[in-house]
């Protein structure tokens, strides 16, 4: 009995901490975000530009909510809200790939090419990413 | 008279388009807040379009549902899921409303002016009328537009979760070009 009451002790306060950390912090992450975000294939921004536009119901199926790679020319950089946004060119002249990066970065030179990550949540007049990363430029 | 109807016309035409303007913005900001017993509920979208017309009055807002980030990403994954805003089948929520008792001077001289819009609100696949306050500031040729309003879940048949109240608080910031 007493050894019972003395791993209980032990016990307890570990299966509490252990439901915290997988209920309440481990979400919050960066780790758990990575192992949880499906990932699509690279794309250039003309193409996903080109697939929303073709056929915008099939292009969100295959692109929504999926970490993508995406490359094409900067042609306009701004803070909003606090972090760097950055619009890529397409073919069509209404439509930009409009990535909010996760920081605030110093901007970056129209025309230049550069690879971007991030979540993609749909078209919206521009197809939309979150989450932003610098992959490469 | 009948080039001389025509270039009245196109006279008028083009005095009306220059007359015209919309302001707009991709880079609005919505956040939505629900407090519960176990965790506050709180998300933020940074890339709500927004646009006002300043001979109207109409207001609209677009945003994309995916767009919503949770400190929580399991609470991110719970909230696009089918059961609460489906958003797979329904994308995208957008509000179209008018100001009330509009006069079109508030675009032409400084200041903050409180208005009451009454528009359509589609979410979740359903549409509501509803009437929000708020206020717009016109400061150097940038229009900002400030609201603050609930919205009942099961008006947008929501489920709502367990523990979660009925509605939640919503808030509004754009500042438009």
């Amino acid at each position: 009995m007493k050894k019972l009451f003395k791993y209980g002790l032990i016990l307890i306060p570990i299966i509490i901490i252990g439901i915290w950390f997988i209920v309440f912090y481990l979400p919050k992450t960066e780790v758990y975000k990575n192992f949880t975000v499906k990932k699509a294939p690279p794309v250039t921004a003309v193409e996903i530009a080109k697939d929303f536009l073709n056929d915008e119901t099939a292009a969100f199926a295959k692109y929504s909510g999926k970490q993508i790679e995406v490359s094409g020319e900067v042609i306009n950089s701004q803070i909003e809200n606090g972090k760097t946004a950055v619009y890529l060119k397409t073919d069509d002249d209404g439509t930009q790939i409009y990535f909010l990066l996760k920081d605030s970065l110093p901007l970056f030179n129209l025309g230049t090419t550069i690879t971007l990550k991030g979540i993609c949540t749909g078209y919206l007049g521009d197809v939309q990413f979150n989450e932003g990363e610098i992959i490469k430029l | 008279m009948k080039k001389f109807s025509l270039v009245l016309f196109s006279i008028l035409f083009t005095g009306l388009c220059f007359s015209q303007k919309n302001y707009t913005t991709k880079s609005g900001q919505i956040k939505f807040f629900s407090n519960t017993a176990i965790e506050d509920v709180e998300a933020i979208n940074n890339q709500v379009f927004c646009s006002i017309n300043t001979i109207t009055g109409k207001v609209q807002f677009a945003v994309l549902i995916k767009g919503f980030s949770f400190e929580n990403a399991l609470m991110q994954k719970h909230f696009n899921e089918e059961e609460y805003l489906h958003s797979d089948k329904y994308p995208k929520a957008n509000f179209v409303g008018q100001i009330k008792n509009f006069n079109p001077v508030i675009f032409q001289k400084n200041g903050t002016y409180s208005v009451t819009v009454l528009g359509n609100l589609t979410l979740h696949g359903v549409t509501k009328q509803i009437t929000v306050t708020g206020t717009i500031s016109f400061q150097e040729g940038k229009v900002t537009i400030k609201s603050k309003f609930n919205v009942k879940l099961v008006d947008y048949k929501i489920t709502v979760p367990e523990g979660i109240s009925n509605s939640i608080a919503v808030a509004v910031d754009c500042t438009l070009q």
